[in-house]
């Protein structure tokens, strides 16, 4: 919460220096024994440093390693070389917010009880305002269905349902693995706002996972792009855009032509 | 959405309020009045060709009793109130037997999803139990418990905890990657988990299971019944054809099947009641 007044006009260069650090990715290594017995390298090396406050995404090739990255700077995935260094240390269920592919609600508990699950298993969360389920639900236009069950809903919704509930325990980080791949082009344009709007509500720091280069662009300070076995970091480019996006940001000719670049360096 | 879904083709005009649920009952959609009339028309068809053929074919009452014996058998036995303590001891054998095989079944179950050492060495043996023909065991166990109702409950038992048994482990297979990811994220330990994951996964399929445990702890009630009690319905079905008396071994029939039915219903109703989100 750094720059709340300024935040509208940084220049885009501001985005990635100004950000004080929140963790640090060092010479992270991944290797495992694949089902015929070959040893694989997933991961060959990857630094990274991820600001606070910052939105990054990384892109690359189907199997090159990015989803794994994502679930170990979750704590989900805790057999590597190398150190994912915090500046200060995650406390147990209380700092990651984690998006999957699929929305995995628990489907006999309620929209707004399936966004309260993370504040419900912590001891004391009296920091946390009492309507903060409403107030986040009001945030994705959901606040009429709070007493839906999740199979009432579509999978555009459910997403965001799922999305709301990374953020209700207020962590330090949004991580988000493929959260749109399952979902049609128009409902995806409708979450990539809903992102935005959530991160000019709450500057959370996102670290998300995309096949989509418009995706990356339209969303990310910075994007990071992957090459396949092993997984390397190729690049890691600042979007040269503002924070503040819209559908009209996708008709400017320096989005088209930055997405153009991001699909050069896939190929 | 659901009420509406239901009433559509029904003839009756006042459509009850709310109470309606979809799929309900076995005689299929319409309000419950007039599900209650084609239950009832239905019964009185059956009953009908019953006295019509036993009538007509001029059947002798020992082989197939007309229903309206069966039904005097019936009153006789209630009237008298000798009915009563047999009826008790069987539901009361069912009921036990039912509650400690879903506990047994559940926790077997459990274990057995839970810990891979445990499941090599005893899922197949189970499953050899399992397939072993009950009727050939029972006398097996009477000489193991005893005549009395140690072996009867553990007659009940041995039928009812396997369906428990494998739906739990079915259930609890339901559970995805993505659910126990978030587990570890929110910092769930194992208890929480189950409580607040596993469990609600694994309750639809505890609760089909437990339908036809209900209907295994029946039979294997009348089983023990049949083969070595003094007391309960099975034993009034021994008696109704050790004296001829075939009224009252039908009569006997017709209240198991009673009882199944009213075991499966009270199943259901709490089914119902508790999994609001299947609807």
């Amino acid at each position: 919460m750094t720059h709340h007044t300024h935040e509208d006009t940084a220049p885009p260069e501001a985005a990635a220096t100004d950000h004080r650090r929140l963790l640090e990715i060092r010479g992270v290594s991944k290797e495992y024994v694949s089902v015929k017995g070959a040893s694989v390298r997933a991961l060959d090396d990857v630094n990274l440093d991820i600001g606070d406050g910052e939105i990054i995404a990384i892109i690359g090739p189907s199997g090159c390693g990015k989803s794994t990255l994502l679930r170990m700077v979750a704590g989900l995935d805790t057999d590597y070389e190398g150190t994912i260094e915090w500046t200060r240390a995650p406390r147990p269920g209380r700092d990651i917010g984690f998006v999957f592919q699929e929305p995995a609600l628990l489907p006999w508990r309620t929209v707004a009880r399936n966004v309260s699950l993370g504040i419900e298993v912590q001891k004391d969360r009296s920091d946390l305002p009492t309507d903060r389920v409403d107030q986040l639900l009001e945030l994705v236009g959901l606040r009429d269905f709070a007493k839906s069950y999740p199979k009432e809903l579509s999978g555009g919704m459910r997403q965001r349902v799922a999305i709301v509930r990374a953020l209700a325990y207020d962590p330090r980080i949004l991580l988000m693995d493929e959260p749109f791949g399952a979902l049609d082009a128009i409902t995806r344009d409708k979450l990539h706002d809903d992102i935005l709007r959530i991160w000019a509500a709450t500057r959370k720091t996102i670290v998300f996972v995309t096949h989509s280069v418009e995706e990356a662009a339209y969303l990310a300070d910075r994007v990071v792009v992957m090459s396949p076995r092993p997984g390397r970091l190729r690049s890691v480019h600042q979007v040269p855009l503002d924070r503040n996006r819209d559908a009209a940001t996708r008709q400017l000719p320096v989005f088209a032509e930055f997405a153009g670049m991001l699909r050069g360096e896939l190929a | 959405m659901s009420t509406a879904e239901i009433t559509t083709g029904a003839a009756t005009p006042p459509p009850a309020p709310g109470g309606n649920r979809p799929g309900g009952g076995p005689f299929g959609k319409g309000t419950p009045l007039r599900r209650i009339t084609v239950a009832a028309a239905y019964l009185a068809v059956v009953l009908l060709a019953w006295q019509l053929y036993v009538t007509l074919a001029d059947v002798p009452s020992y082989l197939l009793p007309d229903p309206l014996s069966v039904g005097d058998a019936l009153w006789r036995l209630a009237s008298s109130g000798e009915l009563w303590p047999h009826l008790g001891y069987t539901v009361r054998n069912i009921a036990v037997g039912l509650g400690a095989g879903i506990v047994i079944g559940s926790l077997l179950g459990w274990v057995i999803a839970s810990f891979r050492t445990v499941r090599l060495i005893l899922a197949p043996y189970v499953v050899i139990l399992q397939a072993a023909p009950k009727i050939a065991l029972a006398p097996l166990l009477v000489l193991w418990f005893g005549l009395g109702l140690g072996s009867q409950l553990a007659l009940i038992v041995m039928l009812a905890f396997f369906p428990m048994m494998i739906a739990m482990m079915l259930g609890l297979g339901e559970v995805t990657d993505d659910q126990r990811a978030l587990g570890r994220v929110l910092n769930l330990g194992p208890a929480r988990f189950f409580r607040l994951v596993q469990l609600p996964t694994a309750l639809p399929a505890l609760f089909a299971g437990a339908r036809i445990a209900v209907i295994d702890a029946m039979t294997g009630a009348f089983l023990a019944e049949y083969i070595s009690a003094q007391q309960g319905l099975g034993f009034l079905m021994v008696q109704g054809r050790s004296t001829y008396d075939t009224p009252q071994l039908i009569a006997a029939v017709v209240l198991t099947v009673v009882v199944g039915l009213t075991g499966f219903a009270l199943v259901s109703l709490v089914e119902r009641r508790a999994l609001p989100w299947r609807r």
